[in-house]
């Protein structure tokens, strides 16, 4: 299942793990004020389910893969929302209040329907790390074993919560497709945020995601 | 592949519109000369076909603008090209309005030189005539004007197009422009800041004004609250590439948009000429190509191409959209890009799935996308409410519910088959399109047997569907002996309540059957057929399995066995009557 994955820098195959839910929504950037959902989970939601699951400021997690299980198949929702929220700043200054009534929104979102994914990720370790890398990966696999987590895991936005276990041999689903270019990681470095894209690519059901990804806008002339 | 790169593409291979440019209606056009004659003013509205004025329909240099004042190149309103404001104007701003159209037509003709064109205009422009000019009757502030020299559009010259494409891109990139990777085209660009052309709102129901189908326009929307595209890279050739690739098929006979409906959806095909698709899509299907297209099911080919297309995956795909306004944004409902042949095998299985038998003809017929919505309307007594009519109680998403099942090949949502039973009810009124739509509920939509028949099935014994058909025969014996003097039938009285309830109509109805039977059988001329009608009741009854008696309320899905036993008999026995008559005469 796993011999086509690269290894790790110590040349270990990477960890994985099963999450499922009843819905999903990966937001595809361009389509995002009426969302629409990506077909797969991102890089970047994979994360998320990982970091739920386990997480140190000793290493941080690299997916390399994710295995799409069930059959892509869709729904819509149209619901209230607000316009009306406040930045961090804005809430630690406390200079306004948030009237959410005042401030309704009507967003449509075509979400994923029955999802199931199989995550392949490796561990890369920070410089201060103090264990190896096959400790952390034990800590990972003991807590997806006993059903642990920080908080719950979500498929793409936190209304929908997924189930996570470890992995089975499930088939994944047959077919290809181009899934256009996806967000691959998001860098902060204090106030500025930088997105890097990779083309993503469904082949037999799984998508592969290269080490690094494309960075995106630059200034004019730079 | 994702849907605004479908789109680029779609508007690469079939628009040869320039960049930046929308259709919109002009009602004056100003002539200017080079050798001197005066310039005039005219009106160019003609009548239609139904006598009103219609203004001239052309594609000029257009650029989304909110409220903000920003000239368009070479034509624009009226307050803008000859500064005339009207009630609904501020004289500050339309003189605004026109010193920026002078302005931006000014620049273009310093670029453009010794041309005569920018020669005219710009000694049209100082000169200022037009500002003694009679105001037409009538005119408003914010009517299209088209500006010409020597009786070519001024916004057709090659100087304008270009100039109008660099300044679209000096106001779209926005202070701090920036260039990079963009997630359409996958190239490095000059990015926008927000989407430089709208889709017109009269293509996209729902909208409240001209809407941009990506926008982030609330901090909300975006990334770590900022508005505008600053984290959704896209570059101008495909920010303008896909809203006229959209507006192109929105306007096209490939879009289905019907009056009432909240969406409008339009289809294209990639890698094979869409002709083959357009005769059996639902609205336009062709019997002959329907005829070959179910053929081909039939014989298994369908099915292994759709097999085969999948594996290899095929490089003809056929995409729909279907597009819903949410004020100024576009909500996409529903994005399909699938292997051809699979759209086709679902297509093929629809068409399969909504035969159905008629009163009226002898065969079962097919029914198109508009009558099959039509049907799911109120009965006015001899005909449907108008698409458009507020009291036609027509669900607004019947449409995308139709079409998801043609195409997708998913099944029809439980709303669907709830409401066409409550209006069966409502009006007391069941036709070939409504039973076609119980029936397209009824089928699995992936297989190719359909689980219901288009006309009688005699070896069904669910006991509701016997139940539809003994009802139908009681309405007739009723018709036959009461030689159709009624004021009210059977079936008039009955029918609303035995379609969730069939026993106790069904138990009235054989009581009473007692009497009409009687009254036939006294007749000379019909005494066969007080037989015949009886005999029909006793075979039918007799199929019905008695320790399996109806539920008091019936399922939904019984109920729809009900309606399909009664049109079905009823169908089957108007077909007899004209094969005896056929036969008499």
């Amino acid at each position: 299942m796993r011999e086509e994955l690269s290894p790790s820098a110590s040349g270990e195959p990477p960890v994985s793990v099963q999450v499922w839910g009843p819905g999903a929504l990966f937001t595809r950037p361009e389509l995002k004020a009426e969302r629409v959902s990506y077909p797969v989970m991102t890089p970047t939601a994979a994360i998320g389910v990982l970091e739920a699951i386990f997480w140190k400021p000793e290493f941080r997690w690299r997916p390399v893969a994710i295995d799409v299980l069930n059959p892509i198949r869709q729904f819509t929702q149209r619901r209230n929302e607000t316009t009306d929220l406040v930045s961090p700043s804005d809430a630690l200054l406390r200079r306004r209040t948030v009237d959410t009534a005042e401030n309704r929104t009507q967003r449509h979102a075509v979400c994923l329907r029955d999802v199931a994914y199989r995550i392949h990720a490796h561990v890369e370790l920070e410089p201060h790390a103090t264990k190896n890398e096959a400790a952390y990966r034990d800590q990972f696999r003991r807590r997806v074993e006993r059903g642990q987590c920080f908080h719950q895991p979500y498929l793409g936005t936190r209304e929908f919560s997924a189930y996570f276990g470890k992995i089975d041999e499930r088939e994944r689903i047959t077919g290809h497709s181009d899934l256009g270019v996806m967000l691959h990681s998001v860098r902060r470095r204090g106030e500025d945020v930088a997105f890097s894209w990779f083309t993503a690519r469904l082949e037999n059901g799984r998508m592969h995601i290269p080490r690094t990804g494309i960075t995106a806008a630059q200034p004019v002339g730079a | 592949m994702m849907l605004l790169q479908r789109l680029v593409q779609y508007a690469e291979e079939t628009t040869d519109s320039a960049p930046f440019h929308r259709e919109r209606e002009f009602v004056w056009r100003i002539d200017l000369f080079s050798d001197g004659r005066p310039a005039r003013l005219t009106d160019i509205r003609e009548p239609d076909a139904k006598g009103r004025l219609r203004g001239f329909r052309e594609s000029t240099p257009a650029m989304t603008r909110s409220i903000q004042v920003a000239a368009q190149l070479g034509a624009d309103d009226v307050q803008y090209v000859l500064g005339w404001g009207d009630d609904t104007t501020k004289p500050d701003r339309v003189a605004q309005c026109h010193q920026q159209f002078i302005e931006l037509v000014s620049a273009w003709a310093d670029t453009a030189g010794h041309e005569p064109a920018a020669e005219t205009v710009r000694a049209f422009y100082r000169d200022g005539d037009y500002t003694h000019w009679e105001r037409p009757e009538g005119y408003g502030a914010k009517q299209g004007v088209l500006l010409a020299v020597d009786g070519q559009l001024l916004s057709k010259a090659h100087s304008a197009i270009r100039f109008w494409t660099d300044e679209v891109t000096r106001r779209k990139s926005g202070k701090d422009a920036a260039a990079g990777l963009c997630l359409v085209c996958g190239r490095h660009g000059a990015l926008v800041k927000t989407i430089p052309t709208k889709i017109a709102a009269r293509l996209v129901p729902g909208a409240g004004n001209d809407v941009a189908l990506v926008s982030v326009n609330e901090n909300v929307f975006g990334y770590g609250l900022t508005t505008s595209l600053a984290h959704t890279p896209i570059c101008f050739t495909c920010g303008n590439a896909f809203s006229t690739g959209l507006t192109h098929l929105l306007g096209s006979e490939h879009a289905y948009r019907l009056p009432g409906q909240d969406s409008v959806m339009a289809w294209w095909v990639v890698g094979a000429p869409p002709r083959d698709v357009y005769d059996v899509m639902p609205r336009t299907a062709d019997p002959g190509a329907v005829r070959r297209l179910l053929s081909r099911l039939r014989s298994g080919d369908l099915d292994r191409a759709a097999a085969l297309a999948d594996q290899q995956e095929s490089s003809e795909r056929f995409c729909s959209v279907t597009l819903g306004g949410n004020n100024s944004r576009i909500m996409v409902r529903d994005w399909i890009d699938m292997p051809l042949t699979s759209a086709l095998r679902n297509l093929a299985l629809w068409h399969e799935h909504s035969h159905m038998v008629s009163e009226w003809e002898d065969e079962p017929q097919r029914h198109g996308l508009a009558i099959l919505l039509m049907a799911t309307g109120r009965w006015e007594g001899s005909r449907y409410a108008d698409h458009s009519s507020r009291s036609a109680r027509r669900p607004e998403h019947i449409q995308r519910d139709l079409l998801a099942r043609a195409l997708r090949g998913v099944a029809l949502p439980p709303s669907v088959p709830h409401h066409v039973l409550r209006r069966i009810g409502a009006d007391g009124h069941i036709d070939s399109a409504r039973a076609a739509l119980l029936r397209l509920a009824l089928c699995d939509p992936k297989k190719k047997e359909p689980s219901v028949t288009a006309g009688l099935d005699e070896k069904n014994q669910d006991t509701a569907y016997l139940f539809g058909r003994i009802f139908s025969v009681l309405e007739q014996i009723q018709y036959a002996a009461s030689e159709g003097k009624l004021n009210a039938t059977f079936g008039d009285r009955h029918l609303a309540g035995a379609v969730a309830n069939p026993t106790p109509a069904v138990a009235a109805g054989r009581k009473l059957a007692s009497a009409w039977l009687a009254k036939l059988r006294r007749r000379p001329n019909t005494r066969a057929k007080a037989v015949a009608f009886a005999e029909t009741l006793d075979l039918i009854a007799d199929l019905a399995d008695a320790s399996k008696p109806l539920p008091t309320y019936l399922p939904a899905r019984r109920q729809m066995q009900f309606v399909l036993g009664y049109h079905q008999q009823r169908a089957h026995d108007r077909e007899q009557a004209r094969a005896r008559k056929a036969a008499q005469s």
